[in-house]
């Protein structure tokens, strides 16, 4: 005994996005290849094909160039402050290594009980000629020093 | 081939008629048909340039229509970027035929031309080209320069966005 079979599945239909847009194909107008031909030999549309291509390299060269020149100036900038930075520094080394200039607001007050100098010790290589007069009864010693300065 | 690539102009003439509408086909989906036939010019007057150094490795058409999309997608960029407008503001449009059956279709038209608008370039190209113009995934890669996978995921990622678009104005029941 074999039961009814069952029908086949029915084969699979466009799929329905492909089958709406489908609809979008468009007819190519009337006499479209003549004027194509007759454009390829016409040199306005390869005048008007380079000058397109000019532009269009040079829109796309734009901002390869604005990024250079942003990365030039930045270059340029970056080097004048490092240098000011630098001439800076030099500078204020300068005026570090020059001493204080002292500007007194008043004349010094001297000192009303300065510390006596101290007394040169005597010299200890000094040298006295005992001079024995004969002409007097009272004995005369002079004593001469070698050293003038310190004759006093 | 071989005699336009000699410089023969009947040869290239036959090239010329055999592709310039499906070229014209894919520069209107890619474009718009306002500026379609300069792209197509645009595009023959570079395969008569470049001619004598095709070598040959690819199909003659897949040569043609991969000029014809990049001319399309250069012309798009350059081009004032219009964004899309959304398409949630809609009425849904009916599909059954009655007396203004033309302009509904029209209007049907416009809405999925926008929907593929939103698209992104990668999905939109490669629904022009497997869709509109009915090339086979193998084919569509090869003018895009991608690998075949590439393509499929393309067009299934873009199937789901336009099916998101478009369910809310063209209606559920249809779209299934």
């Amino acid at each position: 005994m074999t039961g009814p079979i069952d029908p086949p599945p029915p084969p699979p239909g466009p799929d329905p996005i492909e089958a709406l847009l489908g609809s979008l194909r468009a007819d190519a107008p009337a006499g479209l290849a003549d004027r194509i031909l007759a454009a390829v030999h016409d040199p306005a549309l390869a005048v008007r094909i380079f000058w397109d291509e000019a532009g269009l390299i040079a829109r796309r060269l734009l901002p390869l160039a604005l990024v250079l020149l942003l990365g030039a100036s930045a270059v340029v900038g970056w080097s004048f402050l490092r240098s000011r930075a630098t001439d800076d520094a030099v500078d204020r080394s300068t005026i570090e290594l020059e001493p204080p200039i002292d500007v007194p607001t008043e004349a010094p007050v001297p000192d009303p009980d300065p510390d006596p100098e101290p007394e040169p010790e005597p010299d200890e290589i000094r040298i006295e000629h005992l001079v024995r007069s004969t002409a007097g009864a009272d004995e005369l010693v002079v004593a001469v020093s070698l050293f003038p300065d310190e004759d006093r | 081939m071989e005699r336009a690539r000699g410089g023969d102009p009947r040869a290239f003439e036959e090239i010329v008629r055999s592709h310039a509408d499906a070229t014209y086909r894919i520069a209107a989906a890619m474009i718009g048909a306002s500026h379609a036939e300069d792209v197509v010019q645009e595009t023959f007057l570079r395969v008569h340039r470049g001619l004598p150094r095709f070598r040959g490795e690819s199909r003659l058409r897949t040569w043609i229509y991969r000029i014809a999309t990049n001319v399309s997608l250069t012309r798009r960029g350059r081009m004032a970027a219009r964004p899309a407008e959304p398409l949630g503001d809609a009425d849904p449009v009916s599909t059954a035929p009655g007396p203004d059956a033309e302009s509904v279709t029209e209007e049907r038209k416009a809405l999925l031309r926008r929907a593929l608008d939103q698209l992104p370039e990668h999905q939109r190209a490669v629904v022009i080209l497997r869709v509109i113009e009915g090339l086979s995934f193998e084919e569509t890669a090869r003018i895009l320069g991608i690998r075949r996978p590439t393509a499929e995921s393309r067009m299934a990622r873009a199937k789901d966005r336009l099916r998101q678009i478009l369910e809310p104005v063209i209606g559920a029941e249809e779209m299934a």
